[in-house]
């Protein structure tokens, strides 16, 4: 399953980004083969809407599930349309929260 | 004739000094532009008052017609159609209503429909006809309301007080489109000389002639005085930092309805403003 997480740095011990649609980057983890990839947010100088940019991108990208602390109304309702389910994250750093995810320890929210 | 009220930095008193004017000029009108956070009204408490409401236009997505091309949402800037779960999504409250994707869009399958904006109210007060425009929480812009408020008193004969929304943005320069002067609302504070400077420029890029008045004004400084002075601004006035005036302000009463003294300060500086528009049509005079 690929899954994402907003991201302070494009690095797996970087720090999950305390916001969603404006975060600067997106780690795209995938647990089948525990591959990491990180792609700038192209909403990040949106002039509205960086939510909604950003959960379609995340929706194109074949994510299925988001670990991030907090999500917007607007984001969370396309998030939501596409079917991807949002987690608490239960650690600091990416690659904690991804190998968490990938045990099935972190929290389902939505 | 329109008057404008502005400040720059919010909290300097545009709403008590637009709000005293009026109240002190004969059948002035007063009209609260400042649409995100109207407060005249708890002043003038109107009677008789009739609301309507102000729509602007989002896009309605025919999904019968449309074929997922996305070109709608590439175009739009503000995200606010997005592809969901196999079909567009339009979120209204980030449209900003420019029609685009209906231009864009090669299948037709883009109408557009009202979404409630806000509303305007009118009512009266005494002889005063007194207006005021409400945004609708969630809404990124009142400029149409401001524009229908300024469309209702662009025919009178009376003096119309305009009160301006805070800041030196788009609603402020919209809401002085039609001012014949600019009255500035100066507070003696480094932070309010500061957004003073920034909607002094305003006024002198969109052509109007305007003039300060300093309210909570203090004899420990002479921050606004020198400002106006260095730059050659009128000063109309100055109102003092006074318990009493915060006091009944904060209980919603009108000074200028309260006091007889007040009430002349208030037409006096009306008359300097009067001096100032004549002057600024025939400065050879």
């Amino acid at each position: 399953m690929i899954i994402a997480l907003p991201a302070d740095q494009k690095r797996q011990d970087a720090m999950v980004n305390g916001q969603f649609g404006r975060a600067r980057y997106f780690c795209i983890y995938d647990t089948d083969d525990q591959s990491y990839q990180f792609i700038d947010n192209p909403a990040i100088s949106a002039p509205g809407g960086a939510g909604v940019r950003s959960a379609s991108e995340l929706a194109n990208l074949g994510v299925r599930s988001v670990v991030a602390y907090h999500v917007g109304d607007n984001a969370l309702r396309v998030l939501q349309r596409n079917g991807i389910s949002i987690y608490r994250p239960q650690s600091a750093t990416i690659e904690a929260n991804a190998s968490a995810f990938a045990k099935g320890q972190l929290v389902k929210l939505v | 004739m329109q008057i404008a009220v502005l400040s720059g930095k919010g909290g300097t008193g545009k709403t008590f000094v637009s709000v005293n004017l009026s109240a002190a000029v004969d059948n002035a009108v007063y009209v609260d532009a400042d649409v995100e956070e109207p407060n005249g009204f708890l002043f003038f408490r109107p009677e008789k008052t009739v609301e309507r409401t102000i729509n602007r236009k989002v896009p309605i997505i025919d999904e019968s017609r449309c074929d997922l091309c996305q070109e709608c949402m590439k175009f739009c800037r503000y995200n606010a159609i997005a592809y969901v779960g196999k079909k567009m999504e339009v979120f209204p409250e980030l449209c900003h209503s420019c029609g685009g994707c209906q231009l864009v869009c090669p299948r037709k399958a883009i109408t557009e429909i009202d979404h409630p904006l806000g509303s305007i109210k009118e009512g009266v007060h005494g002889e005063h006809r007194v207006l005021s425009g409400f945004l609708r929480p969630n809404e990124q812009s009142g400029i149409p309301i401001i524009k229908e408020l300024l469309k209702l008193v662009e025919k009178t004969d009376a003096p119309v007080f305009l009160d301006c929304p805070p800041g030196s943005g788009c609603p402020v320069i919209e809401s002085v489109a039609a001012a014949d002067f600019c009255v500035l609302v100066a507070e003696p504070t480094v932070f309010g000389l500061h957004d003073l400077d920034m909607v002094h420029e305003l006024a002198k890029i969109r052509n109007k002639p305007h003039a300060i008045i300093i309210n909570k004004a203090t004899d420990d400084n002479r921050l606004i005085e020198d400002y106006c002075k260095d730059k050659g601004i009128k000063l109309l006035g100055r109102i003092p930092f006074d318990r009493e005036l915060a006091s009944m302000n904060s209980d919603g009463k009108i000074i200028a309805e309260q006091s007889s003294a007040w009430k002349d300060r208030f037409k006096e500086l009306y008359f300097r403003i009067l001096e100032e528009v004549s002057y600024a049509a025939n400065p050879d005079s």
